[in-house]
């Protein structure tokens, strides 16, 4: 069995117990099948905020660290994968705060009467979608992930992003709106539905 | 909208926009990194405490291994008192009949000088095969556990010549020894080969009583023994300085202190009195004088022995003095504030002092049982110093010119390097006779310090008891003063708007060379040093 082939079926076999328990002692190993393990995902979430991929893989590194230094706080209440793209979001708007991209007002328009499919929606591209929610404004874009995609709470949106909670339920609707108006206006056209099977 | 959500979040959780690549050695650089940058972090943070902790630790360890290092622990063991029949117990055979012993003829064909020891055993018949290992005395049924643990001595080389000279002057005692045995057991049983084999670390025997502080002269004969064990063949062994470590505290609870006529100990404690002379600078009639005070005193302290030489301890010294001399400027002036005349007054100081000190001792001479004991000290520690010329007593006359308006009298004086002026005013007068007296009771400024010192000296112990010696100490110590400016230029200060008015003095509120510097004082202690 090569090295490499031993390495994968140590992932496998290994729970995140497991690796968790080796990451505490600060076990190189542990740390590395971690880290391979959630690369992609955590890489994912953190694309959803940044839309950058050499963004994201500074980002996602310096999360790493974070989680690294941090794993003793994981109390295993919740899931690991969990707690883990908490902190991958908090980098990531940190970084939105240090580097100001995050801006503080947007002009809000009056919630129009776009009126979208959602069976067709259904059928589009996941990646598509992810390209129409990442066109959004920072800001916006920030909160409809936070909201929609992650679950967050508009009280713990608006101590993130340091605004009002009225503020942050504002730019969701605001989000929501310039999605579907986004869906409306390139429209859904064959070539981006998903066939069935 | 609800089920827009639902359908855009599980759109956007299963989109994968783009490939990643795990960069794993990215992330060991930076956790390498992070790991480095954590100890330079904590080494740069905590290098002081760190740096104070090791040479706390270093300066503990060294002192600890100073104090129980096996030479150190020897001293302490040949300072334990054994009663007869702990050391029955513990050393010696219940039934010292059984014991055997070499038979001297082999001495006297080897040394002609012992000849002339006379033995029972010179008539019993060796019996060469009654000891099959020549490392064992044996008792008379030859059973192994009836046999003495054998104990390896550490070997070392000597010519042939320098065995027979240490053997010349040691053998006498041993025989002497043995021969009283004899006398108690009626009988020995041990070949000749033994007695050689004990011969050739006979010399060592006496270097580890020596070591040991124990004067062979006065062996109680059950110790016998014990240096019959120590003249065992020697064995190659791993542990041979383990084994030896092992053979001198056997010899010492063998021998114990109470064979041995000067005890030991670890710790002694010290109490006397002390003489402490010291100059006292004075001004007197306008020039700095010097006068020399004996300041009586008592003094403790504890010491502990951390090898055979050295000794660690400290100690407190207390003590006061009194000292009447004519110091101050007597000065009488007019209203105008013009001397009229001057002359001497005499001034009544006080004083007292205490130090605290700890110090270390180095015994010139090693052994124990000397009667003098000459050593070398050296401490450091705190002076604490109230010098009071409270209460001071001025009383005086002049025989003043009826048409001058006596004013004041004022005085100064210069202690301890100090200015002091001080002045009062005018209390009597007679006019009738022409004759002004001035007394005058005032009450100076206390003068405290707190001084770093250092002192060395020597001294000698004199075994008076046992445990008992009387000490003579002469040491001389230096005051380093803490922070002088700030202190000197304070009271000069004072001293200055006390006097800028109306001091003739030149030497008032002056700062003379020497006040920065204590002239270094002596002290004589005398007093008895009791073994613990």
């Amino acid at each position: 069995m090569s090295k490499q082939a031993k390495m994968e079926a140590r992932v496998i076999l290994m729970t995140d117990d497991h690796i968790l328990d080796g990451c505490r002692n600060k076990d190189r190993n542990s740390q590395r099948l971690l880290y391979e393990r959630y690369y992609e995902s955590l890489s994912f979430a953190c694309y959803r905020y940044l839309r950058n991929q050499e963004l994201v893989e500074d980002v996602v590194h310096e999360g790493f660290m974070k989680i690294f230094k941090n794993i003793h706080k994981f109390n295993g209440r919740g899931s690991l994968e969990g707690w883990m793209k908490r902190v991958m979001v908090n980098c990531c708007l940190d970084y939105l705060r240090k580097q100001n991209r995050q801006p503080r007002q947007v002009e809000l328009e009056e919630a129009g009467g776009y009126e979208v499919d959602e069976d067709m929606v259904a059928q589009l591209q996941a990646n598509y979608i992810l390209e129409v929610v990442g066109q959004l404004p920072p800001i916006l874009r920030t909160v409809f992930n936070l909201n929609v995609v992650e679950g967050y709470p508009h009280k713990e949106i608006a101590k993130l992003i340091k605004v009002k909670e009225s503020t942050s339920r504002a730019y969701l609707t605001e989000a929501k709106k310039l999605i579907r108006k986004k869906l409306q206006h390139s429209g859904i056209g064959e070539e981006r539905r998903v066939k069935n099977g | 909208m609800g089920k827009l959500d639902d359908t855009i979040r599980n759109k956007v959780l299963r989109a994968k926009p783009y490939h990643p690549h795990p960069n794993w050695e990215r992330m060991e650089a930076l956790l390498d990194q992070e790991d480095d940058t954590a100890v330079g972090g904590f080494w740069q943070q905590s290098s002081k405490w760190l740096i104070g902790g090791f040479l706390l630790l270093l300066l503990g360890s060294g002192l600890g291994w100073w104090m129980f290092s096996p030479q150190a622990e020897m001293v302490g063991i040949q300072s334990r008192e054994l009663s007869h029949a702990e050391m029955d117990t513990a050393c010696v055979p219940a039934d010292v009949s059984h014991i055997v012993f070499p038979p001297p003829p082999s001495i006297s064909s080897t040394q002609p000088s012992s000849s002339h020891i006379s033995s029972p055993a010179h008539s019993l018949p060796s019996t060469p095969s009654s000891s099959t290992n020549p490392g064992l005395i044996g008792r008379k049924n030859k059973s192994a556990s009836a046999l003495y643990p054998v104990t390896a001595i550490s070997t070392t080389k000597r010519s042939p010549s320098e065995h027979d000279s240490l053997l010349t002057d040691q053998q006498d005692q041993l025989e002497m020894s043995r021969s009283l045995l004899i006398d108690e057991a009626g009988k020995e049983e041990l070949t000749t080969s033994n007695l050689q084999d004990s011969r050739r670390d006979l010399p060592r025997v006496q270097q580890l009583a020596e070591h040991q502080f124990i004067d062979l002269a006065t062996l109680h004969p059950k110790s016998l023994p014990s240096l019959a064990v120590l003249a065992e063949e020697p064995k190659p062994s791993m542990d041979l300085a383990l084994e030896e470590m092992s053979l001198k505290q056997r010899l010492g609870r063998a021998f114990g202190s109470g064979q041995n006529k000067w005890a030991q100990s670890n710790w002694a404690a010290q109490g006397g009195i002390t003489a402490s002379s010291f100059t006292l600078q004075v001004l007197a009639d306008s020039s700095l004088r010097r006068f020399n005070v004996v300041m009586p005193g008592v003094g403790v302290g504890v010491f502990r022995k951390v090898s055979p030489r050295w000794d660690l301890g400290g100690r407190v010294d207390f003590g006061s003095f009194y000292k009447i001399y004519p110091a101050s400027v007597f000065i009488v002036r007019n209203v105008l504030g013009q001397p009229l005349t001057s002359g001497s007054g005499y001034v009544f100081a006080s004083g007292k002092a205490q130090d605290i000190s700890s110090q270390a001792r180095f015994q010139f001479v090693k052994n124990g049982y000397r009667r003098f004991r000459p050593y070398w000290i050296a401490g450091a520690g705190l002076h604490f110093l109230q010098a009071n010329l409270e209460g001071v007593e001025f009383s005086s006359s002049y025989i003043a010119n009826p048409s001058a308006d006596i004013h004041s009298v004022s005085f100064s004086t210069f202690e301890d390097g100090y200015v002091r002026n001080y002045q009062n005013s005018f209390n009597t007068r007679n006019s009738e006779i022409d004759t002004a007296s001035a007394s005058s009771s005032f009450v100076l400024r206390e003068h405290k310090v707190i001084r770093g010192m250092l002192y060395t000296g020597a001294g000698v112990d004199i075994r008076l008891h046992r445990r008992v010696s009387l000490t003579y100490q002469l040491s001389v110590h230096v005051n380093v003063r803490y922070n002088p400016a700030i202190e000197v230029g304070r009271l000069i200060q004072e001293d200055l708007a006390l006097n800028s008015a109306d001091s003739p003095d030149p030497l008032v509120g002056q700062r003379l060379p020497d006040e920065n510097w204590t002239p270094p004082y002596l002290r004589q202690f005398l007093g008895l040093k009791i073994a613990l």
